[in-house]
């Protein structure tokens, strides 16, 4: 029971989306746990079902033993931190408002908010100066940061990340999955992080769960992944992603 | 006779796209709103209002029903030129005139729908609606055929049975005469006419035609100045179809006997030549109130009337105008955007609501005026026309909300919903100022659309720059025209310019990187 989230045989269909279908998942608090597949193997419907901007069609999902259903949906949301893929900044904020846009209107003290902030700076190496800059004037890097403070602003028990990298050049995307891998080891932080990288899924987690089709394949070690391909497609997913060096 | 000349006020308006923005409070503003609309409204009350139609004679014939009135001691006004039969009357039975010059074809045809019903007839079904009817002035306007002298006498045209052997000719008729129950239809079919061309043209627009030879034939009334200013004949009605029209004044039996005797002291007292000749004078000065001051001689008390100056008009027809205008925005724009907000849902509800809004911008101004002018909290006033207003100023904010909302990335709008906002908080701190600039753009299309539209509140007695308008298209004055034209053009430009800036102060900077 130490897990964080549970999936107990969630299935939802869409008319032109990805599905899933009965999936039974944990995930443990503590670890960064990485979801992995090809396009559209239903792993962001994964994270979308846990944030509520989908329900599930059978099935029910649970936060630290709370069912999420419409009436327990706002309060979780307040507990988790979500950051998708080019960051979901509001363009009419500064990098600041949109830090500050729930603690303000979730009643926080003006002093903590401040404070917070400049823990989140030192955190994710984003130069305060550029908290008074509109999304638009931040470069892809530097926004995902920002995304990344704002999620971590109330200290969430789960942080869900959708492809939080893909857009970025490889440069910039090396150093942010490093500096991510050390601000959650630092902070003890529980994660979901969605991708369709292998290397970065094993950079980021231990525990890899691997989807394809709406069903889980797979869940492991990249070492697990490797020596115990459990069927053909998980094979042929592990060898697709040659590293440099094997070239 | 009665003329119709069709003068709308429309001016269609491109389609701008801008954004606003609202930050909430706006229960206030509205309360405001309310209190000015019943301010402009309750200006009204005491004298006895002479209301009168679009055309030179209907104005002179209030202006010496007001003098009259005023001779016998009443305190008496003149809402000139409003929009048409219906118009008139309803305000009449509605209240929100005392008095207006009609003519008997006129109220057997359009009003009582009873052809050729006599005067006892006529009296007896307007006393049943608490109206009553002078005797007749003295002269006869019925409708007639005319063309230019030069051009008859050529064809050896001289009644009206003579035009069926001349399909070719061009027909500019009014819209009102093509329309009416008396006017073109019955007649073509008597006299078995079928020309090759038949145009709707404004009355005072079809004399330039005519006289320029753009058009042969056109209706006007028998006592029209412009027959003899133009040199032009009268056809004769050898079928005797056209009704007669003897001018009268209609007016509330709630009046003071003693103004109806004031009014019915002037029956017998106008024939048709003295008719010709004030129009001809009202026409030439461009003063209806001198022409009133002619039929009753050197011998009327001095004179009150003072010629107003061009600056006090312009200020007194822009102060409206914009009074008109921005009411009804701030209406549309109080009522526009919730509507707006739930169009963007979609769904039944919100097409709807587009549906609707759409269906009012189809409809032509005068139209919707005459719907409106019957209802009892309307009447012929400043707040039918801020309400006319209103309804069209409505589409533009409605879509551009809706379309503005709908528009927001999807990204965006889960970011916000994964935030853990309340959807309070989602529509005032994301998605509205998101879409402020496609709403911002929706009411400057609206303002802009306004202060072109505001024109037709003349129609209904409300002033504005409609007044110098509708009473230089009838004139055929340029200038007069021009003097309500310009301004409204200025102002519109005007009001284009401040939304601009106002993009500048509402638009979130961050949108405008």
């Amino acid at each position: 029971m130490n897990a964080l989230v549970h999936f107990r045989a969630v299935s939802k269909v869409f008319d032109n989306d990805v599905a899933i279908s009965d999936i039974t998942l944990e995930i443990p608090r503590g670890q960064i746990t990485a979801l992995i597949g090809p396009s559209g193997c239903g792993k962001s419907t994964i994270l979308r079902l846990i944030v509520g901007l989908i329900t599930p069609d059978t099935g029910e999902i649970q936060f630290d033993g709370e069912r999420i259903a419409p009436g327990t949906i706002m309060k979780i949301r307040r507990r988790l931190g979500y950051v998708i893929q080019d960051g979901g900044l509001f363009p009419h904020l500064t990098a600041r408002r949109n830090l500050t846009l729930q603690s303000a209107l979730f009643g926080k003290n003006g002093n903590d908010i401040e404070k917070r902030i400049g823990e989140l700076c030192v955190l994710t190496k984003f130069p305060s100066n550029g908290l008074n800059r509109y999304p638009l004037e931040l470069s892809g890097g530097q926004r995902q940061r920002v995304s990344l403070m704002r999620a971590l602003m109330l200290s969430p028990e789960l942080l869900l990340l959708d492809e939080p990298f893909a857009a970025l050049d490889p440069l910039v995307r090396v150093n942010l999955q490093r500096d991510l891998k050390e601000i959650c080891a630092q902070l003890r932080q529980t994660v979901l992080v969605v991708t369709h990288d292998l290397p970065e899924a094993a950079f980021l987690a231990d525990d890899i769960v691997l989807i394809n089709e709406g069903r889980i394949v797979q869940r492991g070690s990249i070492a697990d992944l490797r020596a115990r391909p459990t069927n053909e497609f998980a094979r042929e997913f592990i060898n697709a992603q040659r590293s440099l060096i094997a070239l | 006779m009665k003329r119709g000349c069709s003068t709308k006020g429309d001016f269609p308006v491109a389609d701008l796209n801008k954004r606003s923005c609202n930050r909430g409070r706006h229960r206030g503003s509205l309360m405001l709103l309310m209190l000015l609309i019943l301010t402009v409204v309750n200006a009204s009350a005491d004298p006895i209002v002479v209301g009168s139609k679009k055309f030179t004679e209907s104005y002179v014939l209030a202006e010496i029903a007001k003098r009259a009135l005023e001779n016998a001691g009443l305190k008496s006004e003149h809402r000139p030129g409003m929009g048409g039969t219906i118009i008139l009357w309803e305000a009449l039975r509605g209240g929100g005139i005392d008095v207006y010059p009609e003519y008997t074809g006129t109220i057997a045809e359009e009003i009582l729908k009873q052809p050729g019903a006599s005067t006892t007839q006529i009296r007896n079904a307007l006393s049943a609606q608490g109206i009553g009817m002078t005797d007749d002035l003295g002269f006869n306007n019925t409708y007639a055929l005319v063309m230019r002298r030069d051009r008859a006498d050529q064809l050896a045209i001289k009644t009206i049975s003579d035009l069926q052997a001349r399909p070719e000719l061009k027909f500019g008729l009014t819209h009102e005469f093509l329309e009416r129950r008396d006017g073109w239809r019955p007649l073509s079919v008597r006299y078995q006419l079928a020309p090759a061309q038949i145009i709707g043209i404004d009355h005072a627009l079809g004399y330039s035609a005519l006289a320029k030879g753009q058009i042969d034939v056109k209706d006007a009334y028998s006592t029209d100045a412009k027959i003899d200013d133009y040199g032009l004949v009268t056809l004769i009605d050898d079928l005797t179809f056209f009704p007669q029209y003897k001018a009268v004044f209609l007016y509330r039996k709630t009046l003071s006997s003693h103004a109806a005797q004031a009014l019915n002291d002037l029956s017998k007292s106008i024939d048709e030549g003295r008719m010709i000749r004030l129009n001809s004078e009202a026409e030439r000065t461009k003063n209806y109130a001198a022409a009133a001051r002619q039929f009753f001689g050197t011998t009327a008390r001095a004179s009150p009337f003072v010629s107003e100056t061009l600056r006090s008009k312009l200020l007194r027809w822009i102060t409206r105008h914009l009074e008109l205008a921005g009411i009804s925005l701030l209406l549309a724009i109080a009522i526009g955007l919730p509507l707006g907000i739930i169009a963007s849902r979609g769904g039944p509800v919100g097409h709807t609501i587009l549906g609707i809004t759409g269906v009012i911008q189809t409809i032509p101004s005068l139209a919707l005026l005459a719907l409106l002018v019957p209802l009892p909290f309307f009447g012929i006033s400043a707040r039918t026309a801020i309400v006319a207003l209103f309804l069209y100023g409505l589409l533009p904010i409605v879509r551009n909300t809706a379309s503005g909302l709908q528009d927001i990335a999807k990204p965006l709008r889960e970011s916000a919903v994964a935030l853990g906002l309340t959807a309070g908080q989602r529509l005032r701190k994301i998605f509205l100022p998101l879409a402020s600039r496609s709403i911002l753009g929706g009411i400057k299309t609206s303002a802009v659309i306004n202060i072109g539209t505001a024109t037709l509140a003349a129609l209904i007695g409300a002033g504005g720059l409609g007044e110098p308008i509708i009473s230089g298209l009838n004139l055929n004055d340029h200038v007069t025209i021009l003097e309500g034209a310009i301004p409204a053009a200025l102002l519109a430009l005007l009001v284009q310019f401040l939304f601009d800036l106002l993009d500048r102060i509402l638009i979130p900077r961050g949108l405008r990187l």
